[in-house]
């Protein structure tokens, strides 16, 4: 089978433009053809281009991925600034919905509606996999999509011109946070109230064994979590622990204990009267070691080290 | 453990990033008058700098892109359609200062080779 010149260049040509963003694909693909003939006329001299000529020149010009490569920069999917926070969101994610669908699993073999244990277990790893393989691939469409908008823009916490040598912290700096951690923790907190919230409206699916008086206390529920997470979002954007941050952790854990207190003096918390007294002996459990951390965490603030500038690893916003 | 590439392989491997950093000056300096890309090659093969085509072609992009050439489709003399290059002034002012850098680097290397070798 024989080719004309022209039809092997423009099988190169074509072969190299589908390699290529679209964006200057139709120019590159046009200057490329121009200078495969230029070299294909050179070569056959006076004579006809044949297949042969053709040949020669495209295997001086390289595998058409090899070209492809040399016109544009590497591209990904989901870039390496990008690719730590993604896996971040799709780790948090996929544990809170593994958490869910256990504690599920769990009501629902405890309630013992279903005859069969073993079909529940299966059932519930079904829908499990199934929803996490979905959920992967939302997250995964949406940092493609980030990718591809902001792509090269992405720059986390780099800011060398204003960078200082003597600004790097100590080794065992116990006032550095780790920012994934926080934000993690943030998610985490509104995710599993927000669940919780959900679940037991008047028409959730926990509604009736929750006892009628722990309501009373919800609002304040919401209050300490609303507390707790805004700390949380200052402790983040100043990128480390200062003084007015640990006293007001200080403050936000003491009112978590006054919630704590409420919550097992309003009487019984659920209508299972077995997992009433579970739940007072794990609250108990907490409010005593949240106790001591505060009376801890008092005395460091007050006898324990010096802490850095306030504002000192804040991130600035960008202009 | 890791495969031990050639010793020729390794050579061309060495040589062609040893070159990379000259290929911008060595087109840069060609380009006061204007030329497509298939007579810049010819032009940098007859002055012993041959640079591939997969490699050229597409520098000459980046070059553009970067503000250090300018280009224009155009035809000349009943030809086909061809896109010619032509340092720009920002081009002019990097070759200039890249050219006193290059010889710098060449005395600098010339020493530390000398004094290595004798």
């Amino acid at each position: 089978m024989t080719m004309t010149a022209n039809e092997m260049i423009e099988r190169y040509v074509h072969e190299v433009g589908r390699q290529l963003p679209r964006k200057g694909r139709n120019d590159i693909e046009r200057e490329l053809r121009s200078l495969l003939q230029d070299a294909v006329d050179e070569r056959a001299g006076d004579g006809q281009p044949t297949e042969l000529t053709a040949t020669k020149v495209l295997l001086d010009f390289g595998p058409p991925e090899q070209m492809a490569a040399q016109y544009h920069a590497t591209q990904y999917v989901i870039g390496p600034q990008l690719y730590p926070f993604y896996r971040f969101v799709a780790t948090i994610v996929l544990s809170v919905m593994a958490v869910l669908y256990l504690v599920l699993m769990i009501l629902t073999l405890v309630t013992g509606n279903s005859a069969d244990t073993a079909s529940v277990i299966w059932n519930f790893l079904l829908e499990f996999a199934q929803a996490a393989v979905i959920s992967l691939g939302v997250i995964t469409l949406i940092f493609a999509g980030i990718e591809r908008v902001w792509g090269g823009e992405i720059v986390i916490d780099g800011d060398s011109a204003e960078w200082d040598p003597h600004d790097l912290p100590p080794v065992d700096d116990p006032d550095r946070i780790n920012r994934f951690e926080q934000v993690a923790g943030i998610i985490a907190t509104i995710v599993f109230v927000g669940i919780f919230l959900v679940l037991i409206r008047p028409d959730g699916v926990l509604a009736p064994f929750i006892a009628p008086g722990f309501r009373s206390v919800i609002p304040l529920i919401i209050v300490s979590t609303a507390i707790e997470v805004m700390l949380k979002f200052i402790v983040v954007w100043q990128g480390r622990w200062t003084r007015m941050t640990r006293t007001l952790e200080i403050g936000s854990e003491l009112f978590g204990l006054y919630v704590l207190v409420q919550i097992l003096t309003v009487g019984a918390i659920t209508t299972i009267d077995f997992l009433n007294w579970v739940i007072r002996l794990a609250l108990f459990v907490a409010l005593v070691v949240d106790a001591i951390g505060i009376v801890v965490k008092v005395v460091k603030l007050i006898f324990g080290r010096k802490f850095r500038p306030q504002w000192h690893n804040a991130v600035k916003p960008s202009s | 453990m890791a495969k031990q590439p050639d010793k020729e392989a390794l050579y061309d491997n060495l040589s062609l990033e040893l070159r990379r950093g000259a290929l911008v000056l060595a087109v840069l300096s060609q380009l006061r008058q204007e030329e497509y890309g298939y007579s810049l090659k010819q032009n940098l093969d007859a002055r012993g700098m041959s640079i591939n085509e997969g490699t050229l072609y597409p520098l000459l992009r980046r070059l553009e892109k970067q503000g250090l050439l300018s280009s224009d489709w155009r035809v000349i003399d009943d030809a086909r359609p061809r896109r010619y290059y032509q340092i720009s002034p920002v081009g002019e002012m990097m070759l200039s200062n890249l050219t006193q850098e290059w010889h710098n680097l060449v005395q600098t290397m010339d020493r530390l080779l000398l004094a290595k070798g004798g």
